[in-house]
């Protein structure tokens, strides 16, 4: 028998989860914590539901920028008018995850929770220099997303600390983005490769900033500061584009699963970081 | 599935091979031991926890050495399985030690045929963990055999 604990707000969800330390697991849509249980690759004694706790599925234009509560539904993400006026990028990658059922359910604190290296938000998210906001029984305190995957299944969120915001930091009006899905085996399947851009430009067309994050074909979303710092100061030509994406190609040390081998893989990142990158450029 | 890995430790490779069949002192480096017993010189009983985010297995099995060659090489398999993911585990592996010149090297070459719902995971989140384990098993072994 599973204890099913519905707290009303993160501090009492913090409680609960520090009380109950290892025997506890949280959950909020339950897309993928209710697939663990039922493969049996959980076995928790107590669930967390965070389902009663209101006031966290919000999405705000604040002037330091986006902030979005954790359990704001994926569906709603790619629909708000706020996030399509931020950042259009943003909310194409979250109409491109799974299907509509899931999209329905799933909360964004709940997939940058889970962890999984194939999933969509995390590379977007990484590219755009996100922040998870995490609270404690104690304390609130944030982390930059670049540090919060630490490995498969794996974050920086201590046993006790819940993810209760994620914020996006303002996006000047020259800069854009993309988000690059490559999917090897349905069209509503896990990312085989996800890349995440981010650039801005001076009124020249020349790249002020560069972000390149490449999700799902390596454990946790991945840049390359050397790679992407080829690119300040000059116009993304196609021979530039294809000068990064080979450093991606390269350096990048992709792993082998059902959605493809690590070669493949090596293959479609060069690919991928191509026409994200391309689509920045060209896509005013 | 092949895991391969190799760790270097700076103490003279007769030291290491001893240190290797000293079973109760060679669990305490094993990460994720929950017991260890030796059965006859050649099988060797234990459990194991491994944990990868929040998914908890304890792998309960058997290894048998089938081949000791001191202080050298040894062989041998692995049975185990887990029973809340009903997964099970059967290996064979070998192991070398070498001396070279920083210590003895210590190599190990794993072929892993895992079943179950575990086995489902694909073999880059098992890669990684083994590689894991491993960093943090020859860490412990040095602690032990450095000092």
């Amino acid at each position: 028998m599973i204890k099913f604990l519905e707290p009303t707000d993160f501090s009492e969800a913090t409680s609960l989860l520090d009380q109950y330390a290892e025997e506890a697991k949280v959950i909020a849509g339950g897309t993928s914590v209710v697939m663990m249980l039922q493969q049996k690759l959980i076995a928790p004694s107590v669930l967390i539901s965070l389902g009663r706790v209101s006031n966290f599925d919000f999405i705000r234009h604040e002037k330091d920028g986006l902030h979005i509560g954790a359990l704001t539904k994926l569906r709603d993400l790619e629909l708000s008018e706020v996030v399509k006026k931020f950042c259009p990028a943003l909310a194409h990658t979250f109409s491109v995850v799974a299907n509509i059922r899931v999209r329905n359910q799933a909360t964004i604190g709940g997939n940058l929770s889970a962890a999984d290296y194939a999933a969509d938000p995390p590379a977007m998210l990484t590219a755009l220099d996100a922040r998870a906001q995490v609270q404690g029984p104690n304390e609130k305190r944030e982390i930059p997303l670049s540090e919060f995957f630490l490995g498969f299944y794996t974050t920086a969120l201590e046993p006790n600390e819940i993810l209760t915001e994620v914020i996006i930091p303002a996006l000047p009006s020259s800069a854009r983005a993309a988000y690059h899905k490559y999917t090897s085996i349905s069209a509503e399947g896990r990312p085989c490769v996800a890349v995440g851009a981010f650039a801005d430009f001076d009124p020249d067309g020349k790249c002020l900033d560069l972000r390149i994050a490449v999700g799902a074909a390596v454990e946790t979303p991945q840049r390359l500061m050397e790679a992407e710092a080829m690119a300040h100061g000059h116009a993304l030509t196609d021979e530039l584009i294809a000068a990064i994406a080979e450093q991606y190609a390269q350096a990048l040390d992709p792993l082998t699963d059902v959605r493809g081998s690590a070669w493949y893989r090596r293959e479609m990142i060069r690919v991928f970081v191509k026409r994200a990158l391309q689509e920045v450029r060209d896509d005013r | 599935m092949q895991i391969k890995d190799s760790f270097v430790i700076n103490a003279p490779q007769e030291k290491v091979w001893e240190f290797l069949f000293d079973i109760p002192k060679l669990g305490q480096c094993v990460p994720g031991i929950e017991s260890v017993e030796v059965v006859d010189d050649k099988t060797y009983r234990g459990k194991l926890v491994v944990k990868v985010g929040p998914i908890r297995s304890e792998f309960g099995g058997t290894v048998t050495l089938t081949e000791v060659d001191a202080p050298n090489r040894i062989a041998g398999t692995v049975e185990g399985d887990d029973k809340s993911s009903a997964s099970s585990v059967k290996a064979t592996f070998t192991g070398t030690l070498t001396t070279v010149a920083g210590g003895t090297e210590a190599a190990f070459q794993v072929d892993a045929n895992l079943r179950g719902r575990l086995a489902q995971f694909g073999g880059p989140v098992i890669a990684a963990t083994a590689k894991k384990l491993t960093a943090e098993f020859a860490k412990n072994l040095r602690a032990q055999l450095e000092s």
